[in-house]
């Protein structure tokens, strides 16, 4: 167990070394946190950013889904930073980017300035543009809808219900929405998409393209995240992205409902 | 001819959810792969030996994550990137509707197919705690 040591107070230029280092290390996990990595790997990334540097021993760090704690002793000096995280948006190649990132600092000695513009650069950095994820999802919604056992004009037509009602999802983000009140949107517009395509007489089998609609959307990931917090033994992270799962997972199933209801 | 089929549609889903998560370019193929595995193994243990789907599910998500967690060790990367992507395909989402669209038309097997629903997504859950015994990363942390 480390002990904490009191002292009479440490020089300028070590405090803003100690608190750039700081500031690095928290930007680090709050790019991990944003891009939906679990949380023992934000914590156990930040504990390396902190001890690879000023010969720094004591560091607890505690995250959850929406916020990072950490307090760190340098020579007697304690300073802690707290940090609020918005909400997360699933993103595989930030999260493989900042685990490169900090492997790289603790390695070799990178000065923390540059490492501060490097995770700037890794935060901006975007994989896909929106049209293609766009592309994307209707190619989820359409492959899906094929496995379930469908022709291959729904799964045409499943792919273009999961590719409008994704950019309708994006449309929506610009209002603020509460995730729950998109999702229920994105439900009610698979659904009546696909009732629309029957009534024309396109499609054949509505179930199947409202199932392949739905499957780009389920919060699949959350579930898995908060399995795998949930082994570490990070009940509170764990707890929090499972409520966010099965309520996420109901809107959806309610705005599909409606539709179902109406009809 | 029709597991093919099945394979080749599930790599496909596989590979543009992993894009659709912004994945590492180089890891989609690889994803699309376990993907593909996971749910051809799901339909051969429920559909071809007539097992519960709750059995498929549990060895379908153990073999594909501890597949994943072993590629994510030899390529170095974290293994989110391969576990999330390749557990996707089997999340029932079918099951989700077919027990919404139960309710909703006051239908009397809506419980029976909640419980199976629910036991599918225990069951992948499950599966991903015992894979876990195979990963270095997940382990339980004292402090």
């Amino acid at each position: 167990m480390e002990e904490l040591s009191i002292s009479e107070g440490i020089s300028v230029t070590d405090n803003v070394k100690l608190r750039k280092l700081l500031t690095l290390a928290v930007l680090t996990g709050s790019v991990m946190l944003q891009s939906g990595a679990e949380t023992y790997r934000v914590e156990d990334t930040i504990k390396r950013i902190c001890k690879s540097r000023l010969g720094i021993k004591f560091v607890h760090c505690f995250a959850i889904p929406s916020a990072i704690f950490v307090s760190i002793d340098y020579e007697g000096e304690l300073i802690s930073y707290l940090k609020r995280v918005n909400s997360y948006q699933m993103n595989l190649n930030k999260i493989h980017l900042t685990n490169k990132f900090s492997r790289d600092f603790v390695s070799s000695d990178i000065s923390t300035e540059e490492g501060l513009r490097i995770i700037e650069e890794i935060d901006q950095n975007k994989s896909f543009s929106k049209n293609q994820m766009i592309l994307f999802a209707g190619i989820v919604a359409g492959t899906f809808t094929g496995m379930f056992g469908s022709n291959f004009t729904d799964m045409i037509l499943s792919a273009f219900v999961g590719g409008i009602t994704m950019k309708f999802i994006y449309y929506l983000y610009q209002f603020k929405f509460s995730a729950f009140i998109n999702n229920y949107a994105a439900g009610f517009t698979t659904a009546a998409l696909a009732y629309i395509l029957i009534k024309l007489g396109f499609a054949t089998n509505m179930d199947l393209i409202i199932i392949g609609g739905m499957m780009p959307l389920l919060p699949g990931y959350a579930l898995t995240n908060a399995i795998r917090d949930a082994i570490t033994g990070e009940y509170i992270s764990s707890l929090s992205r499972g409520l966010d799962a099965i309520l996420c997972g109901l809107s959806l199933a309610i705005g599909v409902a409606t539709v179902l209801r109406i009809i | 001819m029709l597991i093919i089929k099945q394979f080749i549609l599930a790599f496909i889903s596989t590979l543009m959810f992993s894009a659709f998560f912004s994945a590492p370019k180089k890891s989609l193929p690889l994803a699309g792969l376990l993907g593909g595995l996971s749910w051809t193994l799901y339909l051969l243990i429920s559909d071809y030996f007539g097992y519960s789907k709750v059995l498929a599910a549990f060895i379908a998500t153990l073999v594909a994550s501890i597949l994943a967690e072993i590629s994510a060790k030899k390529f170095k990367k974290p293994a989110t990137i391969f576990v999330i992507p390749c557990l996707l395909p089997l999340v029932p989402g079918a099951g989700v509707y077919y027990t919404m669209s139960a309710f909703v038309n006051g239908e009397a097997t809506a419980f029976a197919k909640f419980m199976e629903t629910f036991s599918i997504a225990g069951a992948i859950a499950f599966g991903i705690m015992v894979s876990s015994v195979f990963s270095n990363s997940i382990k339980r942390k004292t402090y």
